[in-house]
């Protein structure tokens, strides 16, 4: 693959991982925390938020190239249980995602064939992505480039035709309230922390790298442009969005792609949200959500996990345990989200996820600097030593600030999934590190007693 | 592009592995369609060599990196290379333990250990 061409490669799994239907859910969500105007310098505000991420992590894919970034930064830094507990407070972030992606899906799909019950369509998606991944099928990355950068010029076209048409796309109802400043300023760093949300994957591009030098500058540099596109594209959307809609028909609905695509163009706007939402699907889906069973059979492999998950198809060599149990899991939180009617949920309380990991990042590195001074770094984050104790230390603390932002919405429901899922995360570390115990134990038994004695 | 022409033991081992191979038949069932070169690249020695698939067979063992097919990249410690490809560590766990780089597709990634899995069973 030619240089351009292999950046190209990277910027459209980073970009493509962040734009899912997902998005337009937090879009729905930053609407209701705050006015049009704090909603798009919010955004802005969390893209400078995950730069500043970015270059951390691009220190850390040099020091490991090609490395399962989460588990192999975090063990190096802190060791085997922190990072044991991150991995599955990242996975569980995943599984959620995947469950309210489908359902968002379903949502979606509903508005051009009514009367499809949900769980159909999610258990139809979930079970064709599943059953490709069997197969050991992957879409050709020109395929996937392509979904990326179409996905991102359609939100940067149609959020331009909305500005451009400066008005309420359907007659009637209150007024849209455009890109005013109302409210307190106070509110944007919660407003931009959750706007990291919608850049989540950018990193997913650090165990990619098809060369060496590509840790140096291509893969770094990448990731700044992934999440620049990214912000240009959804700022433009929201920015149309609140220049057409009132902030009520925006806050009213999970997907409110189709009624502002609808209302732009028509039945015709409604099919493009569809096939949005399709684009959307494919380029998380298949970079990845399970792309994450890699993630689990490699796990499986550290002994981690049990046997079954480590298991592969003999002719493609691809994770079959994983993939179903990913596909498993996903299909169990798409039940609870569609019961639960709550996809918004899921997206705070994997903000607030996310605003950990990435704090962890930030620390992996300077914590890495003490420990592995003369470590290879072809990249190193051109920001000072103390703003990056400054970003790992409000980091979580701004996470643990978006659950109670939708507080009118969720007034526990937030703080309690979050907690739910630390426990959860707990829980499996305890039982991932006694899974591994029993590969050691025979060891230790084997000593003989003289020799004990010897020591 | 450094080349060794004396029998190094990395060199024997790759040998080793190629006949272990080319012997397995649950091997040959995996890389159906699947023609790379695979370059093991000590970073500690300089020492570098390409294993050549093609054909359903690993036909060589080539002095220096080959690139002129798709190529997948092993990079790590001469040690640790010896150790992966005589079957006494796992390749995931050494991708995890940041100590084996694979510059290659994710799809790749999961083959190699594919691999190591049907010839070591480990």
């Amino acid at each position: 693959m030619k240089q351009r061409g292999e950046f190209l490669f990277y910027v459209s799994v980073g970009a493509g991982m962040a734009l899912a239907t997902i998005s337009f859910t937090m879009l729905s969500g930053l609407f209701e925390a705050a006015s049009g105007g704090w909603v798009v310098l919010g955004m802005v505000l969390g893209g400078v938020m995950c730069g500043v991420i970015a270059a951390s992590v691009g220190e850390l894919a040099g020091m490991f190239p090609s490395a399962p970034g989460i588990r192999t930064y975090l063990k190096a830094a802190f060791g085997n249980r922190p990072s044991l507990f991150l991995v599955h407070l990242y996975l569980i972030f995943l599984v959620m995602i995947a469950g309210a992606e489908s359902y968002l899906f379903s949502l979606v799909v509903e508005q051009v064939a009514p009367g499809l019950p949900h769980m159909a369509v999610i258990l139809v998606l979930l079970g064709s992505v599943v059953l490709v991944n069997l197969y050991g099928l992957e879409l050709p990355r020109n395929v996937q480039m392509v979904t990326a950068f179409v996905l991102l010029g359609i939100l940067c076209v149609t959020g331009i035709a909305g500005i451009l048409a400066g008005g309420p796309a359907a007659g009637g109802g209150p007024a849209p309230e455009g890109l005013g400043l109302s409210g307190s300023p106070g509110l944007l760093p919660l407003v931009a922390t959750m706007a990291i949300f919608l850049y989540v994957g950018f990193e997913w591009v650090t165990p990619l790298g098809l060369r060496p030098n590509a840790y140096e500058r291509p893969i770094p540099l990448a990731m700044l442009t992934a999440i620049l596109a990214n912000v240009v594209a959804c700022g433009l959307f929201a920015s149309g969005m609140a220049t057409t809609m009132p902030r009520e028909a925006i806050t009213a609905t999970f997907i409110p792609q189709v009624p502002y695509l609808g209302g732009l163009l028509g039945r015709a706007g409604v099919w493009l949200a569809v096939g949005v939402s399709c684009m959307a699907c494919i380029s998380t889906f298949n970079a990845g959500i399970m792309g994450s069973s890699r993630l689990i059979f490699a796990l499986t492999r550290e002994s981690l996990l049990p046997k079954w998950a480590g298991t592969i198809n003999p002719e493609t060599g691809a994770p079959r345990g994983a993939v179903l149990f990913m596909g498993a899991l996903a299909a169990v939180s798409a039940t609870l989200v569609v019961a639960l009617d709550a996809p918004l949920l899921a997206a705070l309380i994997g903000s607030a996820i996310i605003a950990f990991v990435y704090a962890a990042f930030m620390l992996a590195v300077l914590r890495l600097r003490r420990l592995k001074p003369a470590g290879r770094r072809p990249f190193r984050t051109p920001l000072p030593a103390g703003v990056q104790w400054a970003f790992a230390g409000v980091l979580p603390l701004l996470g643990v600030g978006t659950l109670f932002e939708l507080e009118e919405q969720y007034p526990w429901q937030a703080v309690a999934g979050f907690l739910l899922a630390l426990a959860a995360a707990a829980l499996l570390t305890r039982w991932s590190e006694a899974l591994s115990r029993p590969a050691a134990a025979p060891a230790a038994r084997a000593v003989p007693e003289e020799a004990k004695s010897l020591t | 592009m450094t080349t060794t022409s004396v029998e190094t033991e990395l060199f024997r081992t790759l040998n080793d592995f190629r006949e272990r191979f080319n012997t397995n038949p649950r091997v040959q069932k995996l890389i159906v369609g699947w023609e790379r070169n695979i370059l093991v690249d000590a970073m500690d020695t300089g020492e570098q060599h390409t294993l050549v698939v093609k054909d359903m067979q690993m036909s060589e063992v080539v002095p220096g990196l080959d690139e002129s097919n798709e190529t997948v990249h092993l990079q790590a410690e001469e040690a640790l290379l010896i150790d992966m490809f005589a079957g006494r560590n796992k390749p995931a766990a050494m991708l995890m333990d940041g100590v084996l780089a694979v510059f290659s597709s994710d799809k790749d990634k999961v083959k190699l250990e594919a691999l190591a899995m049907v010839i070591w069973g480990i």
